[in-house]
């Protein structure tokens, strides 16, 4: 079972553990529930570290020279084993070199992993690369991050080049400051106003490796300072709202099999590396942490394991550059989880926030071995519009989805999990999520569905309206607010599927813990106060199982017991773990007693131990 | 998007276009393609050779410089052959010895480049358009500032100039059609309020005459060096107009092409339009342009299935290599 590994009994457990138990007692205080010392989380995850990188090193065999990549080079090269095999493959590679961006992140890892140990004569092959092949600098800011990173660091490594000697013609000193200007921005902006291309369980390893990289190898301390903390920044963005290390909640980008299975993304590799909260899952994005020497502090080690107790956690963050179609650039997206011990519940505003691969909103129940199980529930309204694609990608509209539906296959599916409806309204409260669409006719998907997982345990039509289910330690309630059908899928997902256009759901979850059964569980939510309407437009008033009020109409600002939701002042980071002002350029951690501050605008980070 | 660079040049080149009947007794003009291979691309994926091409006749194309995912338009300096401009995913690229060699001459925040236009009154000045808006540079494309005063969107497709005025130049942006007289200084909305333009041409020979082409009217014609524009309707507005021509040898031919078009001709200068589909792969074009040594022969950029050449302005077509290619400009020069 890979929980145990938390259930250590080494001896070796520091005095902060023991204070740390003795926080946990503390009213107003989350408790410190993973008694694991500082000495036994880093013993551990050298353990993984090492594990990770030998799954890599070990990957190809020295005789096989028909396969393996950079990160497989450089795991060997960091084990300086298999040499002859190393210069082997990248002879190999680098006559057919591709992939841009992504050619250029595992390039300059092999570059810095092997500086001491490959000969002059590689060294000088691999440094001629980046005048004969031009990479494409792409059109997104993990991209950018990727593409910037590695032009810093080689760049760095080779000073004093004139423009001959680069691909783009610009000497070193031109494309270092470029590059170095250009990851501050971003930096600027991520610690401003939030992240684009935010909280995104595939997406999260290419923004986390380019800042591993400059913690790693920037030679000037500024940049290597910046680097630390921007990965501190993103690694403790996914700790509050991982499950068990599942990466819950509305995400900026995922993919229709991810969306279902959660364990299987990349964010799953991290969490597996920094936390051990999970079942092994090899990256290469991982990889390059393990190589980096980054240890995680010890405040993200328990904001990312400890779900001993439920909180409300909130954050803003921001679309991907719209480029025409919008009076804004970046509009805000207004976050909202709900994480308790036997799920998590997350949540995005709706609308169209994300090009394709938007996930609003939804529910990831705990399960002992995440490995292909599909712990969620949600409800979509699939929207599929060349308009929203031409927002964010400067192609003719009439070709442009077809462009797009040949790397993001289900775009243009009526019976796609992912992607975000401009028609689509969500309010989250704790454990309840209201979702309302209003979808004009005419759309080319004017359905709204709703995911019931193969793994749930319960799936019941109930005569009060409701539907019952459970996944897990998760007893969930749906209220459609339109008849529906159901529709079962080949993976054994059935889909409820409604044709009314002003349409909606009201889902209220509860742990099996506070219920006597299932059966008391229903019977408890059919008593709720429970008011729906559909025309002239979606609307709902509900009273949840915690006595609170909640009302919602499509297009109104909601109310939680007569108190309008308060968007304007939403934070950039609230909730017992971390917090942080818009435009504040500072995050401050806190768990029991720690706190733990990253402030970009002194580029300091500062420790403490309240009293 | 097409431009005819020759016609917007001084010098001998254009002199012997713009008296026709002299042009092949002088220096035949080159035909250039900006484009993407993109058959089969993503982002990442391997690369077919992409970027600048040069027609060798035939259906040989010849790539000129580095592969690029994308290329997205070409000029070249009036005065000085050797001097390219590219406008590409990473930005302007720039070439001092005729593409022997390049410099990417913007920086970060010039991405996602649409057209680049020099102007031939004023070489100095060059012009590059973005899905973030309008660049300018006053000193031959080594640095740039934002140039976006006065327009209400930014989102530009295409920025050309008036060849025989400098600082005169027409943005094609999300918000319509604009037009600068101080050399992008400030931009005033000239044509096609709210409507998103995609092309803008001027005609060699009457340089009062301009048509464009749009997303949701298709043809727009100006009569009066582009202080009006008309919407022309009928058939040349019923698809998305992606790239626009005007035969340099004479005015009265014109040719738009787009989405679901087929390919669009008139021989009235704009008043009748016929719609030409026969003999081609697809209804769907990127790119457009005439010829600049054969009167009346018409080359067209299909998406992604060829370019073809018409010499009998569109009963049949000839394919001329490129297929699978994304050919966002056909330059002559």
């Amino acid at each position: 079972m890979f929980r145990q590994i938390f259930d250590t009994n080494n001896p070796l457990k520091t005095a902060l553990a023991a204070l740390l138990l003795a926080l946990s007692a503390l009213p107003g205080t989350v408790s410190a529930q993973n008694l694991v010392s500082r000495a036994d989380q880093l013993d551990a995850y050298h353990a993984r570290r090492d594990s990770l990188i030998d799954f890599y090193a070990h990957n190809v065999k020295a005789d096989d020279l028909t396969r393996g990549g950079y990160i497989d080079i450089a795991s060997k090269l960091y084990r300086g084993i298999d040499m002859d095999w190393v210069e082997a493959r990248l002879d190999s590679l680098m006559q057919d070199p591709r992939g841009d961006m992504f050619w250029m992140y595992p390039f300059i890892t092999v570059t810095y992993v092997g500086r001491d140990k490959l000969s002059d004569t590689y060294k000088k092959k691999m440094r001629d690369m980046w005048r004969t092949y031009m990479p494409y600098r792409g059109d997104t800011e993990n991209h950018w991050a990727m593409y910037y990173t590695a032009m810093y660091l080689i760049t760095q490594m080779y000073p004093d080049e004139p423009g001959e000697a680069w691909f783009n013609g610009k000497s070193s000193r031109e494309n270092h400051e470029e590059a170095r200007e250009y990851l501050i921005e971003w930096m600027d902006i991520a610690t401003t106003i939030g992240q684009g291309e935010y909280d995104s369980p595939d997406y999260f390893g290419v923004f986390v490796l380019p800042m591993a990289q400059l913690y790693a190898w920037a030679e000037d301390p500024e940049m290597q300072r910046r680097g630390r903390m921007m990965l501190e920044w993103i690694l403790a963005d996914f700790a509050v709202e991982n499950l068990h290390g599942l990466y819950t909640g509305a995400h900026s980008r995922t993919y229709p099999p991810q969306v279902k299975e959660q364990w299987k993304v990349t964010s799953t590799s991290f969490a597996w590396l920094i936390f051990g909260n999970t079942p092994f899952y090899p990256t290469g994005y991982a990889a390059i942490l393990a190589y980096s020497g980054f240890e995680l502090p010890e405040i993200i080690y328990h904001i990312g394991t400890d779900r001993s107790q439920p909180y409300v956690h909130r954050e803003k963050k921001r679309t991907r550059h719209r480029i025409r179609y919008s009076d804004v650039k970046n509009a805000p997206v207004y976050k909202y989880t709900y994480m308790r011990p036997e799920y998590s519940i997350g949540s995005s505003q709706g609308g169209l926030l994300q090009p394709i691969q938007q996930h609003t909103w939804d529910i990831t129940w705990d399960v002992d071995d995440p490995r292909g199980k599909h712990n969620t529930f949600f409800t979509i309204h699939p929207y599929s519009s060349p308009t929203e694609l031409g927002m964010y990608f400067a192609e003719h509209l009439g070709m442009i989805t077809e462009l797009v539906v040949r790397s993001k296959t289900t775009y243009d599916s009526w019976d796609k999990w992912t992607g975000g409806s401009p028609y689509e309204q969500v309010f989250q409260h704790k454990d309840v999520v209201i979702s309302l669409t209003d979808i004009p006719e005419g759309q080319k998907f004017p359905h709204f569905d709703g995911l019931f997982s193969k793994d749930l345990s319960a799936r019941e039509d109930d005569a009060s309206g409701w539907i019952f289910a459970q996944g897990g330690d998760a007893m969930i309630a749906c209220y459609p607010l339109a008849p529906y059908e159901w529709m079962q899928e080949e993976d054994g997902t059935w889909r409820m599927h409604s044709k009314s256009l002003k349409n909606g759901a009201v889902v209220q979850v509860a742990p099996a813990s506070q219920f006597e059964s299932f059966e008391a569980f229903k019977k408890a939510v059919r008593a709720l106060p429970l008011q729906t309407k559909t025309s002239p437009k979606a609307q709902v008033s509900f009273t949840t199982l915690a006595g609170e009020k909640l009302q919602f109409a499509y297009d109104d600002t909601p109310t939680v017991n007569g108190t309008p939701v308060d968007y304007n002042n939403w934070p950039l980071f609230e909730g017992p773990f971390l917090n942080a002002e818009v435009g504040s350029r500072k995050l401050t951690m806190s768990y029991g007693q720690l706190r733990r501050v990253l402030d970009f605008n002194t580029l300091t980070i500062t420790d403490s131990v309240v009293e | 998007m097409k431009k005819l660079i020759l016609s917007v040049t001084i010098g001998a080149l254009a002199v012997a276009l713009l008296n026709g009947s002299t042009l092949l007794a002088q220096q035949k003009a080159k035909l250039y393609a900006g484009l993407s291979n993109s058959k089969g691309y993503v982002v990442g994926a391997k690369l077919s050779p992409s970027g600048l091409h040069v027609f060798e006749g035939d259906t040989t194309w010849r790539l000129i410089g580095w592969k690029h995912p994308r290329i997205s338009a070409v000029a070249f300096d009036p005065n000085d052959h050797n001097m390219i401009y590219l406008a590409g995913g990473n930005g302007c690229l720039k070439s001092k010895d005729g593409g022997k060699s390049w410099k990417i001459t913007t920086n970060w925040e010039v991405t996602e480049s649409q057209s680049i236009c020099v102007d031939p009154n004023a070489p100095q000045n060059v012009y590059i358009s973005t899905a973030y808006g309008i660049w300018r540079s006053k000193d031959y494309g080594e640095t740039w500032n934002a140039s976006n005063n006065g327009l209400p969107k930014k989102y530009t497709q295409l920025v050309t100039a008036d060849h025989r005025k400098a600082g005169r130049l027409f943005a094609a942006t999300e918000g319509g059609i604009f037009v600068t007289t101080n050399g992008g200084d400030s931009w005033q909305l000239a044509g096609a309020k709210g409507i998103e333009s995609h092309d803008i041409q001027q005609s060699v020979k009457n340089p009062q005459i301009w048509i464009a082409g749009t997303e949701t009217k298709g043809v727009f014609h100006s009569q009066d060096n582009g202080k009006t524009w008309q919407e022309i309707g009928g058939n040349a507005s019923e698809s998305p107009i992606y790239a626009v021509a005007i035969d340099p040898f004479n005015t009265q031919n014109m040719a738009a092409a787009g989405w679901n078009s087929g390919v669009l001709i008139s021989r009235d200068g704009g008043k009748s339009w016929k719609n030409y589909r026969e003999g081609l792969p697809v209804d769907d074009f990127y790119s457009i342009t005439f010829d600049a040594n054969e009167p009346g022969h018409l080359w067209v950029a299909t998406i992604e299935e060829g370019i073809f050449r018409s010499a009998d302005f569109g009963k049949s077509w000839e394919f001329k290599g490129m297929y699978g290619s994304l050919v966002f400009d056909l330059v002559f020069y």
